[in-house]
């Protein structure tokens, strides 16, 4: 009996992480996001974007985190989208108030196999390394122009300081590389 | 989506069926449930502990990103204003501000040019001081090399010198009008004395009536006044012996009498 109950909610669980896990790019759940957004606050801007979950081999993910930002509220409140249904929606729980992104940016897979191109791919064939996170932004990382939204990169691997690769995210030209 | 939606509704129904057969067997076995059937059903019913992480990035670097936000916001202001036309009264205003920043241009420019005409007086008040201390400079430097030829004529020349100085005035001074020094040796000097010498000398001032290289011997001097009616006064005399290759000064103050022998009082020495 105890078998058959465990190997039932394994099967459950399996076919509920399979259904979790189709990977979509970053800009195939922004429709959603912004409409849950503005359900929350009429000014809600997206100021954040990154993967929740780890990415395929196509630069895309399962869900996304959209980060939203209302001046009227002064309030940030969190997404976790999937294809066709948010996941989870939450308010940040400290201040954030980020720059909107800017409107034009490439997708997450563009943005993703220029990244690899630029030694991610290598970095990670050298020290079996990971795609740790991918994020959206607007100013934070490159602050030498603060109207530009990039997307930034970030390589884990054991006993190695990250590689940190920051694109704009209008064109995917590799703006700065750094470990740390 | 529709798909997609439907699967948590089976899968809490699904769920709730299982505790529901496990709660039975359970009840079946009086012996009670094993700690891990329980385990294992509170984990599968409970998904909202396990809600999925999101954002995960950020909350781990949260200090990071708000100190590049901070460093952001130092860097640019991100309000958008949203521009309307200007009201007639902002705009008459925009120029009342403009005519009053114009004003205050003018007086900066005419308080700069008075602060500079100022500034010019000074530099020439302060060129005039610098002439006139030159000017001083130029007259001590002479003073200067004046006294270090009257020094060097005092001491250069190692020769045996007399020089006989005199102070006051005899009796009837102000009618003196010349003192005469004869010497032994038949020589005669004659001193004329104007109102303004003799105004100097009353007041203390000291004259040269000799200087003049003389023999290292015993040496005298006789001194006589002349008055302007024609009196002619012996004031005594004075007897010395200069020192060799030495110039020997001899002062005599013609307020005092000379002794019973004649003999004036002097104030001598040598250098």
């Amino acid at each position: 009996m105890r078998r058959m109950i465990l190997g039932a909610c394994c099967l459950l669980l399996a076919t509920a992480a399979q259904a979790d896990e189709t990977p979509v790019s970053a800009a195939a759940v922004r429709s959603l996001g912004d409409a849950a957004a503005r359900a929350w606050a009429d000014d809600a801007q997206l100021v954040y974007l990154e993967n929740d979950t780890p990415f395929d081999a196509g630069g895309r993910a399962a869900r996304w985190g959209l980060l939203y930002y209302s001046d009227a509220r002064q309030q940030a409140r969190g997404y976790s989208v999937r294809e066709g249904e948010v996941e989870r929606a939450k308010d940040l729980g400290f201040e954030f108030a980020a720059p909107a992104l800017g409107s034009g940016w490439i997708d997450s897979d563009v943005a993703w196999s220029r990244a690899e191109e630029a030694g991610g791919a290598r970095f990670r064939a050298e020290h079996a390394g990971h795609l740790r996170s991918a994020l959206l932004t607007r100013g934070l990382m490159h602050l030498d122009d603060p109207q530009r939204t990039t997307w930034t990169f970030v390589y884990d691997a054991p006993g190695q300081p990250s590689l940190w690769v920051v694109l704009d995210a209008a064109d995917g030209k590799v703006l700065r590389r750094w470990k740390g | 989506m529709k798909d997609s939606r439907a699967l948590p509704g089976a899968f809490t129904l699904l769920l709730m069926a299982l505790v529901t057969f496990a709660g039975a067997a359970a009840a079946a076995d009086p012996a009670g449930t094993s700690p891990e059937e329980m385990q294992v059903e509170i984990e599968a019913i409970d998904r909202n502990d396990h809600a999925p992480r999101t954002l995960r990035f950020l909350h781990e670097n949260r200090a990071f990103l708000r100190s590049q936000l901070d460093r952001l916001r130092m860097t640019v202001h991100w309000k958008d204003l949203s521009a309307r036309p200007l009201s007639a009264r902002q705009e008459w205003l925009r120029s009342l501000g403009a005519r009053l920043d114009a004003a205050n241009d003018s007086l900066d420019l005419q308080r700069a040019a008075v602060d500079r005409r100022q500034l010019l007086a000074r530099i020439e008040e302060l060129a005039a001081v610098e002439d006139q201390l030159d000017a001083l400079d130029s007259l001590l430097a002479e003073q200067a090399a004046r006294l270090v030829e009257i020094d060097a004529d005092y001491t250069g020349r190692q020769e045996t010198a007399l020089a006989l100085l005199a102070t006051g005035l005899p009796e009837d001074g102000e009618s003196c009008v010349a003192l005469v020094i004869d010497a032994i040796d038949g020589e005669t000097v004659r001193v004329r004395l104007d109102e303004r010498m003799r105004q100097a000398l009353a007041t203390g001032a000291v004259a040269e009536l000799l200087h003049d290289f003389v023999e290292p011997r015993a040496l005298q001097w006789s001194l006589r006044a002349e008055y302007a009616d024609g009196r002619v006064v012996d004031l005594g005399h004075v007897s010395l012996q200069p020192t060799r290759d030495r110039l020997t000064f001899v002062e005599l103050d013609l307020r005092q009498p000379p002794d019973d022998s004649g003999r004036r009082p002097a104030h001598i020495w040598i250098r």
